[in-house]
């Protein structure tokens, strides 16, 4: 059965840390939902509870109550041990630091999370399409911030996974290093048809989004549909 | 406002440590293990010489000795007290004893009791007060099974009597200061090993002069002994001793010799007054003795002259006797003689007969044969007749055939013109009959042109017929036409139809006389050629007939020519068959001929043996007469001999009767001889009791006169040997000890020495992990903290105030752990170790001294300090020296490296990317990288140390008496024993079937001086070389080559030559009686227990002058009668000339003492290095997954289940924790080398090789540590929360 009207579908999802005293609510009782193959920018101020949303949705952090729907699986259920199996096989993560393995080339990089992962693309191939072929040997220390967050994203890409999540990832990069990125992030979702949900508390980037979700004090303030999102070249910030 | 701000940063510090409890605690502890085990080893070796000490002065141990080669006197002790420097000095007694029932022989060390020296500890019963009563050495007591209130008694060597009582009663059991352990010294008694010493009082000795003077020197109390100060004071006043010794000894010599000479000269008297004595008594008895000798020689004579008569008439007797003998043997073999003869005649008689029926038999064959021969020639006779006969017969057939052949030649001529003439008619037949032939074809074809002609007219004939018919059809249609014109007419007919009709008539008719003239001449014609067609048949028929009639002619003449052919044929086969029977019958005259002639060879042949036979048979019949002749003569012969063979028998039955009566004679003859015979026998008994009289007589005289001479010489040699001894009487001489030559003494100095030596190496390798893993833990934490360091900054703290924080971080762990290791490690290990040796040196541990030895603990705690503070504060100063801005970036993450196996592409490309990452990290962090395989290594090498010492230990009783010595036990012989018990001994010995083989060995204990002190030695001398190879290997260790003892040196063990620092080569100086010896090292061998120095026979005697005394037996049971070595033990000490046996395996026990003292040491050991292990592996650990936290995080997010991540990391651990173990393999076969070398006891050499299982129990073991706090990691791993770790930057 397929779920592409909700892909993705968040149902009163809250995340409370802290004791019984001091509670600190980040996400209040969200909900949305994305279509499958869309282009989602989440934007919101720092603390807003952005990353937190991201996390829940990566299964890098569980939700304290409420669903989360991926492909019509609610991953807000999953055991630990599930949730690894989550992120193994269907979920690419881009980080503002990219978080590369130092001592791995990158193209060890990518291959090291291949080699876990049931139907990956080839390594090289998503390199070279990132357009990394010249740097392929190249330790992550010999490479600028931009090639750094591409081999992330090749990384992330090759798994072939449902979502390609994004936290901030030209948050480390200079603007034209950025606009590079996040085009290569639009193409991907473009050509591929993968759902990508990028966070950005850059609302100049909201144009390029078929979906843009605002979020403020853990709540979504708004959510709009981009019928022509605009493509990253025409946008300036 | 400043002082807020300290109150913030001691806030800080504070929620620091116990933020960071586990780093903290870590520091602490390995600072206080390192601390604890360094100072604590170091201190163990002072408190071992105090607690010695704080015992010796308890105990007023003598500090000199002085032993007199004469003795020692009151005036001696007097002067020595006088001395400068001495504080006391008191003389007394001592002596060396057996004691103990046969078996258990041993030597007692028996000493007076001073109330001012040697105080001796009684662990039983008390201190002797009176005469007869004994305090006995606890160890003794204990093997001999002494107890309180049971006696003893004890005997003296020789003649000396030094002792007024020899049985006393044990009162007490315990220890004196001069022997601090096992050993007791050595004596010139029995084995030459003291096994005891036993306290009595003064009055107990019976001894005009002191064996010994104690000396006590003043102050020497204050200084510790086996320091340098106290062996100065000590030197110092004994070269005063040795200041007035020359004059207290001529003084003693003068009174010595005096009294000496003084009783010589009382013997020289008595001796005097004996030989006057003896030489009176002596001539009396040989004055009786020559008149006994007379008197027997007289009877000799005469029962000499009897003797000869009687031999005469036995002579006599002897030839008569042999001369029958030789009548009889005539007799006898005249009768075999006869007997054969009558057997030849008889056998003569036999074949004669036999020879007589042969001849008949001949004689009628002959005759047969003769008949037989008349026969044959009857028969050839005719056959010669029946060939004349067959000759003439052939003859005419040959003759018969002739005329026949001619015969037929002529007939055969005759048909061949027979057949010419018949081939010419024949021809000339055929070729008129080819004309008449001819001649007809030509008319057959004439005939047939004629019948085609005809058929050619006949067809015109025919054409003619129908032209005929055609004018008839016409006729009538033209008759029809003129019916209908008629008709027509009639009938009205039209003129016109009328006309037409009659036109038609007309034509019609007009034809038909056309066709009728045509018919006209066609029929002249054909008639014409009928004629002359007729003409010419006739012509051809009549020619036809004319050769008809010529050809049958012919035929007629062919067929008579035919006939005449077959008659010809019929002559010709006539002719054949003729010649063929011809043929036939020549032939079978030739087969006649042939028979014929064989015919007539075989008469001839026939005639020729017949001929033959006849002239056999002449010669037989000859033959036949002469034999008739020959038996005719030999039966007379016969005959002749019957008649000599009776005459003969005659003479020898007279000749028989003869020899009778002269045997009856000699019968008579001899009965008279054996009659005188023992007349003379008696006689002689009576000589022989005369002669045994006098010689008993003279034997008597004989021993009476040696006796006297040998008492006489005796006390001359007596005499002649006290003077010699009183001639040489030397100026006597002191002997001085001190401390240093009682038994172990200084052994216990030299262990002390050897744990200071331990606690060099171990305790620093110790130290040295513990220090570099603090030094790690502080650098990372200082790095950890760059942010909150680069916050401070900013906020304007000062660099030293910042610093503060972290080095009073570091002083407070490491001061803390420094004082808790102290504390604790100079106590304990000190403790564990004279506890230890307390086994060995008993009466020390009673004394133990555990000071705290302030240089250790500060040198140990300043180490610690100065290590970790200085790290921190390097640490410190270099983040400290960077901006702000630049702390609170994260730090440059290192580069990734390539590393050297990636350039071996097919390793490289094998390897997974964990494998690969792996490899890389260990490369990029190598300081980790070294610190772990350090501490591994290590910790593996301390434990190998520990489990290789155990088996060095062991490996003493493995090779010493698997390997080195063979042989089972060793009998120590009695100096006593005489010459027949000790062969009574050696008898047993080789009549024993249970004993493989035994030899005589001497075995004397002497000293060996070296630089500082003596090495106890065995000198062993073998009295059979070959046995020696079995009872002892000599080999090299390391090569096990095999070496010989020869006479060029002795082979001495390889302790002892490390201790004497010498080598195969050098010399080495043995001490026999006070004197040097020097004798050549040939070869060192390999040898755990004892030091020995083996020798052959001749090299001991070209070294000490004198030949070996074989005064011990060492001996090897066979292999299945091991069991009953000590059955067969007790059954050699019943010999009086054994003294004691000592078995090899008894010797187990020793060591299994040793590996008591050591085992403490060594489990201290293996407990320490796993602590360490465990300790340092888990810090590295900790820093590692700290300091990686980020990519570990990484990993997870990845999609890395626990396990993989684990396994990440671990691999890491596992790759260095086996590299660290082989390393430690390494590192730990030096140290245990070093560790051995200087822990062994001088008496015994320790094994020098770890086993193989040691090895894999370490590697076990250290490898199982690893796993320990990988498990305990696996944990910590579990619980990195990627959110938080991934949440910043740090």
């Amino acid at each position: 059965m397929e779920h592409t009207e909700e892909y993705v579908k968040l149902e009163n999802v809250s995340k409370i840390y802290g004791s019984k005293e001091v509670k600190i609510i980040a996400v209040d009782e969200i909900s949305f939902q994305i279509k499958k193959g869309e282009f989602v920018v989440v934007v919101g101020p720092s603390g807003a509870g952005k990353t937190t949303v991201l996390n829940i949705l990566g299964g890098m952090d569980k939700a304290t109550s409420g669903n989360v729907w991926i492909d019509g699986k609610n991953i807000a259920k999953y055991t630990d041990r599930q949730l690894t199996g989550y992120r193994r096989e269907d979920i690419g993560f881009v980080f503002q630091f990219y978080n590369l393995v130092p001592n791995l080339t990158a193209l060890e990089n990518v291959e090291l999370a291949l080699q876990i992962c049931k139907n990956p693309l080839d390594a090289r191939t998503v390199l070279e399409e990132v357009g990394l072929k010249e740097r392929l040997t190249n330790f992550p220390a010999q490479l600028s911030g931009g090639e750094q967050q591409r081999v992330s994203i090749a990384r992330a890409l090759a798994k072939n996974p449902k979502l390609l999540l994004c936290d901030e990832p030209t948050g480390a990069l200079d603007y034209q290093t950025g606009k590079a990125i996040l085009k290569l992030l639009q193409d991907t979702c473009r050509e591929r048809g993968m759902t990508v949900i990028v966070i950005t508390h850059n609302s100049a980037l909201t144009p390029m989004a078929d979906r843009v979700i605002k979020i403020k004090n853990g709540k979504v303030s708004k959510m709009t549909e981009n019928a022509h999102p605009t493509p990253v070249e025409e946008i300036e910030w | 406002m400043v002082g807020d701000g300290m109150k913030a940063l001691h806030k800080d510090f504070w929620m620091e440590i116990r933020k960071s409890k586990v780093r903290f605690i870590s520091i602490f502890l390995i600072v206080a293990l390192g601390v604890a085990f360094f100072s604590g080893i170091q201190a163990s070796s002072p408190d071992m010489r105090y607690s010695g000490d704080a015992y010796y002065e308890a105990a007023k141990l003598m500090d000199l000795k002085i032993q007199g080669t004469l003795g020692l006197t009151q005036n001696d002790v007097e002067a020595v007290s006088d001395i400068d420097g001495v504080e006391m000095a008191e003389g007394g007694y001592s002596t060396d004893v057996m004691s103990g029932e046969d078996d258990a022989r041993k030597v007692l060390h028996l000493e007076s009791i001073s109330s001012n020296f040697n105080l001796l500890t009684a662990d039983e019963g008390r201190i002797p007060e009176k005469s007869g009563e004994i305090f006995l050495d606890k160890p003794f007591a204990k093997n001999q099974g002494y107890k309180v209130g049971d006696t003893i008694s004890v005997s003296e060597d020789g003649d000396s009597e030094l002792l007024k009582k020899t049985t006393y009663t044990v009162v007490g059991i315990g220890s004196s200061p001069l022997y601090i352990s096992f050993n007791r010294g050595n004596t010139t008694l029995g084995s030459g090993e003291i096994s005891g010493f036993g306290y009595i009082l003064p009055e107990d000795f019976d001894q005009e002069a002191f064996t010994q003077i104690y000396i006590m020197v003043h102050e020497s109390g204050d200084v510790i002994s086996y320091t340098d100060a106290y062996d100065n004071l000590i030197e110092k006043i004994r070269k005063r001793v040795e200041g007035i010794e020359k004059e207290q000894c001529s003084l003693r010599y003068d009174e010595v010799v005096a009294e000496a000479n003084e009783k010589l000269d009382d013997a020289r008297k008595e001796l005097e007054d004996g030989k006057k004595e003896s030489e009176e008594k002596l001539s009396d008895a040989k004055k009786k003795l020559d008149d006994g000798q007379k008197e027997y020689d007289d009877g000799k004579k005469e029962y000499e002259d009897g003797k000869q008569q009687l031999s005469d008439a036995k002579k006599e007797l002897t030839d008569g006797k042999q001369q029958l003998a030789d009548g009889r043997q005539q007799i006898a073999d005249g009768w075999s003689q006869l007997n054969s003869a009558k057997q030849q005649v008889e056998d003569g008689l036999s074949q004669l007969n036999s020879a007589r029926s042969q001849l008949a038999d001949s004689e009628a064959q002959i005759n047969e044969k003769q008949s037989e021969l008349t026969a044959g020639y009857e028969q050839l006779n005719a056959a010669k007749q029946q060939l004349s006969d067959g000759e003439a017969q052939i003859r005419e057939a040959e003759e018969t055939l002739e005329s026949k052949q001619a015969e037929l030649d002529s007939g055969r001529e005759q048909l061949e013109a027979g057949k010419n003439t018949i081939k010419e008619t024949k021809a000339t037949l055929t070729s008129q009959k080819e004309q008449c032939e001819a001649g007809l074809a030509q008319v057959s074809e004439g005939e047939t042109q004629i019948s085609s002609s005809e058929e050619a007219l006949s067809g015109q004939q025919a054409q003619l017929d129908e032209l005929t018919s055609q004018k008839e059809a016409l006729s009538s249609q033209a008759a029809e036409l003129q019916a209908q014109y008629d008709a027509g007419a009639e009938e009205g007919k039209t003129e016109e139809e009328l006309a037409e009709l009659s036109m038609q008539i007309q034509t019609l008719n007009g034809q038909i006389s056309a066709m009728e003239e045509q018919i006209n001449a066609g029929q002249a014609q054909i008639d014409e050629a009928q004629s002359e067609l007729t003409a010419k048949k006739s012509e051809l028929a009549q020619t036809r007939a004319e050769l008809e009639s010529s050809l049958s002619q012919i035929n007629e003449g062919f067929s008579q020519i035919e006939e005449q052919e077959e008659t010809l044929f019929g002559t010709e086969a006539q002719l054949n068959a003729g010649q063929e029977e011809l043929d036939k019958g020549k032939k079978e005259l030739e087969a006649k001929k042939t028979e014929l002639s064989a015919a007539k060879e075989e008469i001839t042949a026939n005639q020729a043996t017949l001929d033959d036979g006849q002239s056999q048979l002449d010669s037989a019949r000859a033959q036949l007469s002469s034999g008739q002749q020959q038996l005719e003569e030999k039966q007379a012969q016969l005959n002749a001999g019957q008649a000599e063979i009776q005459a003969n028998t005659e003479k020898l039955t007279s000749s028989q009767a003869e020899l009778d009566a002269s045997e009856q004679k000699l019968l008579d003859g001899e009965k008279e001889i054996r009659e005188n015979e023992q007349k003379l026998k008696d006689a002689k008994k009576d000589l022989e009791d005369a002669k045994k009289k006098l010689s008993d007589g003279k034997k008597e005289y004989q021993d009476g006169k040696k006796e006297a001479d040998d008492k006489i010489a005796e006390a001359q040699q007596k005499i002649d040997d006290a003077q010699k001894e009183v001639d040489d009487i030397e100026t006597p001489e002191w002997i001085i000890t001190d401390r240093n030559d009682l038994p172990e003494y200084s052994d216990f100095g030299d262990n002390a020495e050897r744990l200071k030596n331990i606690g060099k190496v171990f305790p620093m390798i110790f130290f040295l992990v513990a220090a570099l893993i603090s030094l790690t833990t502080m650098t990372r934490m200082v790095e950890e903290q760059r942010t909150q360091i680069g916050t401070m900054k900013a906020l304007g703290y000062g660099k030293a105030a910042i610093a503060s924080k972290y080095l009073s971080y570091a002083f407070l762990a490491t001061v803390g752990g420094s004082i808790v290791g102290v504390l604790f490690g100079e106590k304990v290990f000190p403790f564990i170790i004279i506890q230890a040796y307390g086994i060995m040196y008993w009466n020390i541990g009673d004394y133990m001294q555990l000071d705290y030895e302030m240089s250790y603990a500060l040198i140990a705690s300043g180490a610690a300090v100065i290590c970790t503070m200085g790290a921190t504060l390097f640490s410190c100063v270099k983040t400290l020296a960077e901006t702000p801005a630049s702390l609170m970036r994260p730090p440059a993450p290192k580069e990734g490296k390539r590393i050297l196996i990636e350039r071996i592409g097919f390793i490289w490309k094998h390897l997974s990317f964990s494998w690969k990452s792996s490899m890389r990290n260990l490369f990029r962090y190598k300081k980790r990288l070294f610190m772990t395989i350090f501490g591994i290594a290590g910790s593996m090498g301390l434990m190998l140390v520990g489990f290789g010492l155990y088996d060095s230990i062991m490996d003493i009783a493995i090779l010493q008496y698997d390997q080195i010595q063979h042989y089972d036990a060793m009998v120590i012989n009695d100096e006593d024993a005489t010459d027949s018990q000790e062969r009574d001994l050696l008898k047993f010995l080789d009549g024993n079937s249970e004993i493989d083989h035994y030899t005589r060995v001497q075995l004397t204990k002497m000293t060996a001086p070296k630089e500082k002190g003596n090495v106890s030695v065995y000198v062993y001398v073998p009295e059979n070389l070959e046995n020696f190879k079995e009872d002892v290997t000599l080999r090299d260790r390391k090569s096990h080559e095999q070496y010989e003892l020869t006479d060029d040196g002795a082979v001495i063990c390889e302790k002892t030559a490390s201790l004497m620092g010498v080598k195969a080569g050098d010399e080495i100086t043995l001490e026999k009686d006070n004197r040097k010896y020097k004798v050549k090292i040939t070869a060192v061998t390999e040898n755990y227990m004892g030091h020995y120095v083996y020798m052959t026979p001749s090299c001991y005697e070209k070294t000490f002058g004198e030949k070996p005394e074989y005064s011990s037996t060492v001996y090897t049971m066979k292999e299945d009668a091991k069991s009953d070595l000590e059955t067969l033990g007790n059954e050699i000490l019943k010999y009086p000339a054994a003294l004691s046996i000592s078995y090899t395996s008894s010797t187990a026990g020793q060591v299994e003492r040793m590996l008591g003292s050591l085992g403490t040491v060594i489990w201290v050991l293996i407990i320490s290095a796993g602590m360490l292990a465990f300790v340092v592996l888990y810090n590295l650990n900790n820093i590692n997954i700290t300091e990686r936290q980020r990519e570990l995080a990484t990993l997870k997010v990845l999609g890395f289940y626990d396990g993989e991540v684990s396994q990440y990391v671990f691999r890491e651990n596992i790759l260095l924790s086996i590299i660290g173990i082989l390393v430690g393999a390494v590192f730990g076969i030096f140290l245990h080398r070093y560790v051995i070398t200087t822990v062994e006891v001088d008496a015994v050499m320790f094994g020098r090789n770890i086993k193989t299982p040691s090895f894999i129990y370490s590697g076990i073991i250290t490898f199982g540590f690893s796993m320990f706090v990988n498990m305990v990691m696996h944990f910590k791993l579990k619980k990195i929360d990627m959110v938080e770790s991934l949440k910043s930057v740090e």
